[in-house]
């Protein structure tokens, strides 16, 4: 995405002028590749939450220093490796015998140990998930489909797909976002039911 | 916030996570005003739509599980946030960066010089040796300097270091001072004096 650098930026200034809700969106965007991050760095995978957090706070704590000479996510990666490693140390266990670097993890695929599950249900969690997103996006209309297979698995951009699919980016953007509304009526039922199951327990 | 605008609201967020809004509507997106309920439903769909993301791609972990957007916020809200400190650190940010440039601008400047310089000054010292030793001025040579007269003029030129003395003055000299570097000669039996045979030949007539 070519203008991700420049977006980011923008919020990061925004940020620096005091606008913690542009912070916020820069946590949405971030927190899924930083948990990732930070869960190939840890054994036990009921830290990642913890880590993450404190990563996104040190982050916001140390924004004003940032002068955009990096991508921020590059800086926050940086920031995580460091608080995930701190981590380690503070809990006397020993680092991955791999040293992992930013782009290295970046380039990394899924591994066997970010498989791992906090607890056997959130593995069972996971396997409902799978089985009910598959089952959604099967009964998808084909265009809404389309766009969000050629989107997520593809990895294209809007413009791509648009050119793909011979229509508008607006029409690509709506399609993508209705795919989604539609999934996620699957699964947002399956995430509460889970909530209330681990908080009645 | 009305079902509508809440539905562009997320849209909005749908396209973002794409890297697919541009600058304005990133602006709206910020400037619209939203409860902490619905803040908190923002942050829980951006989770799902990566979680799907993920599914698709079969790459679903406990990682792409993971929100702890509603608990930083909440961290962030009770963060002491002084605008005047924060501002005043950009300021400084920007004023050591302004100043950093201007010698970053020296220093390209000076550094090529210094390089050329460096360069123009072997080759004048090139040049100049060069032309020194072709030129037919470079024969005249220090005065204690044996110059560049060939082996055999030196040897020509040598002259005797005694010429008053008699040939057998000479021989007994000779004789006195290969008695006296005996030790240094290399054979003991000739005591350094270098043999010679006397041939004596009869002819038969």
């Amino acid at each position: 995405m070519g203008n991700e650098r420049s977006i980011d930026q923008a919020l990061v200034e925004r940020v620096q002028q005091g606008d913690k809700k542009a912070f916020d969106l820069l946590v949405l965007k971030y927190q899924l590749r930083v948990s990732k991050l930070v869960a190939r760095f840890l054994r036990n995978p009921s830290d990642v939450p913890d880590v993450v957090q404190d990563t996104f706070i040190k982050a916001y704590r140390a924004l004003p220093n940032f002068r955009g000479d990096s991508a921020f996510y590059t800086w926050i990666y940086r920031i995580a490796i460091n608080t995930a490693k701190n981590h380690l140390v503070s809990m006397s266990r020993k680092s991955p015998a791999n040293s992992i670097d930013v782009q290295d993890a970046e380039d990394y695929g899924a591994s066997d140990w970010l498989k791992e599950y906090a607890t056997p249900e959130r593995k069972v969690l996971a396997d409902e998930i799978q089985v009910n997103i598959n089952q959604a996006v099967s009964q998808l209309p084909p265009d809404l489909r389309e766009a969000i297979m050629l989107r997520e698995m593809e990895g294209l951009s809007y413009e791509d797909i648009a050119t793909t699919m011979d229509c508008p980016i607006g029409t690509v953007r709506s399609r993508i976002f209705r795919a989604r509304e539609a999934i996620d009526e699957k699964l947002e039922p399956l995430l509460d039911e889970y909530s209330h199951n681990v908080g009645s327990t | 916030m009305n079902t509508n605008n809440e539905k562009q609201a997320v849209e909005k967020i749908s396209a973002y996570i794409d890297d697919a809004l541009n600058g304005d509507e990133i602006e709206s997106l910020l400037g619209e005003n939203v409860s902490a309920e619905q803040t908190d439903k923002h942050f829980s769909v951006a989770t799902r739509y990566h979680m799907v993301g993920d599914a698709l791609r079969g790459e679903l972990s406990d990682a792409s599980m993971v929100d702890v957007s509603a608990q930083i916020h909440q961290a962030l809200l009770h963060e002491s946030f002084d605008a005047v400190e924060l501002a005043r650190a950009v300021k400084t940010s920007q004023q050591t960066e302004s100043r950093f440039d201007f010698f970053a601008w020296l220093e390209s400047f000076a550094r090529p010089l210094v390089g050329m310089a460096v360069a123009a000054s072997v080759a004048v010292l090139m040049v100049v040796t060069v032309v020194q030793m072709e030129s037919p001025e470079s024969g005249q040579q220090l005065a204690s300097s044996p110059g560049n007269l060939p082996a055999a003029a030196l040897v020509a030129n040598k002259q005797p270091v005694n010429d008053s003395l008699s040939k057998e003055q000479q021989a007994a000299e000779f004789d006195t001072y290969l008695a006296e570097h005996a030790e240094f000669a290399a054979q003991d039996t000739l005591q350094g004096r270098i043999p010679y045979v006397r041939a004596v030949s009869y002819e038969a007539e």
